[in-house]
């Protein structure tokens, strides 16, 4: 009951608010941006098509929601979306993506923190990573980097890879018997036989803890299981993901979760507490640098639908909430697919599109 | 309560839903 009445505040008092001033935020910067609403009726000026308000908030919804549940944010989903099914081919779009991607994981750092899948020991190094690595990032695209092609793929073949072994381990009857995932099937099993006719979910409110700090390596707890962690590994791959995915212009999430899934098999209600601070900070560096730091060397500033970028970010940090509300019902193996999923599709267009450009980019 | 069994299946119901709402801007917007 406790807890029903928690998730009732956190609606009324953190997330309807959050969503009405991102609205009217929306609707303040289209009239500031163009002096009128942009809408169904009429297109909105930089993206040259029109698209209703409500298909905006839904985007912002079903791209935040999907991706929180699996510790990333928005961005991977909804720039193919937007530049596929809604028509938005300017260059305007990566700025407006770049709000998007910023903002939403925030609705999800506020939901994981109440449910305390949250950890600053091991979030700590993997975000001085990230955000060294982002800033280095943009200069290796202009120099080392200046044709992206070649590195986009081999990043894509790996990411296909990292996509087809997180499927493979869904499907492994052998994974579902040990760790969190065999916990969570025996669990549920224990449940159905007393007559529970309510799903299953982990327990609320169980903690992500630090058991011990031995020198170097960190120990985290979950759930009756433990991860034992090297920190200089951890700030490594911060950097390294960081590097790649700002000298792509992309997000680090989908190159930082299937590391941590697939390589130290950390429970997807584990790495959310790394993946989304991370997230968010390699966002927040990667919009200062486009907005500050590439005008100075291309001379040009490209400035986001603002108005666009508002809304969709209205549903997305609303869609990343639910998820950490609900990311907890869903086996771990649902998880894995829907990770793998994504992870696959997204590498294996990065391969098609170094062969046959493809309509939209991602 | 009734729809509390859903829960595990959610992520994969908004997809569903993402596709059809897809399809419809496309029939009216394109």
């Amino acid at each position: 009951m406790k807890r029903e009445s928690s998730i009732k505040r956190e609606l009324l008092v953190e997330q309807l608010p959050t969503f009405v001033v991102l609205m009217i935020l929306g609707t303040a910067a289209a009239y500031g941006q163009h002096g009128f609403l942009p809408g169904g009726d009429v297109a909105f000026p930089l993206a040259q098509v029109r698209v209703p308000i409500w298909h905006l908030v839904w985007m912002g919804f079903w791209t935040g929601y999907t991706m929180a549940i699996v510790g990333e944010a928005a961005g991977i989903f909804a720039l193919p979306y937007q530049m596929s099914v809604l028509q938005f081919t300017a260059a305007s779009v990566t700025p407006t993506t770049q709000l998007l991607t910023f903002i939403n994981p925030i609705g999800a750092l506020f939901g994981f923190i109440r449910n305390k899948q949250s950890n600053w020991d091991f979030a700590l190094w993997v975000c001085v990573g990230g955000a060294a690595g982002a800033l280095i990032g943009p200069f290796i695209r202009l120099t080392v980097l200046s044709d992206p092609g070649p590195f986009k793929m081999a990043v894509g073949l790996a990411l296909a890879t990292a996509g087809v072994h997180l499927c493979w381990a869904a499907f492994r009857r052998a994974n579902r018997s040990q760790g969190i995932e065999g916990k969570f099937a025996a669990e549920a099993k224990a449940s159905r036989a007393q007559g529970v006719t309510q799903p299953f979910a982990i327990p609320a409110g169980i903690p992500i803890e630090t058991v011990a700090k031995e020198g170097a390596y960190l120990v985290i707890g979950f759930w009756g299981e433990r991860w034992r962690l090297h920190q200089p590994t951890l700030f490594l791959i911060g950097f390294g993901v960081a590097i790649c995915a700002s000298a792509l212009g992309v997000g680090g999430g989908f190159l930082l979760v299937p590391i941590f899934a697939a390589v130290y098999a950390l429970p997807m209600y584990v790495l959310v507490a790394a993946s989304i601070p991370f997230v968010i900070i390699l966002s927040a560096v990667a919009i200062f640098t486009y907005t500050f730091i590439v005008p100075l060397f291309s001379g040009s500033t490209l400035y986001a639908e603002f108005a666009w970028g508002l809304f969709a970010s209205a549903g997305g940090v609303f869609g990343a909430w639910c998820a950490a509300k609900t990311q907890r019902f869903v086996p771990q193996h649902f998880l894995k697919l829907m990770l793998g999923g994504i992870t696959g599709i997204a590498g294996v267009l990065y391969v098609v599109d170094f062969f046959h450009p493809l309509p939209f980019r991602i | 309560k009734r729809g509390l069994h859903l829960l595990p299946y959610l992520p994969f119901i908004v997809l569903a839903i993402a596709v059809v709402v897809a399809a419809y801007h496309i029939r009216v917007y394109w």
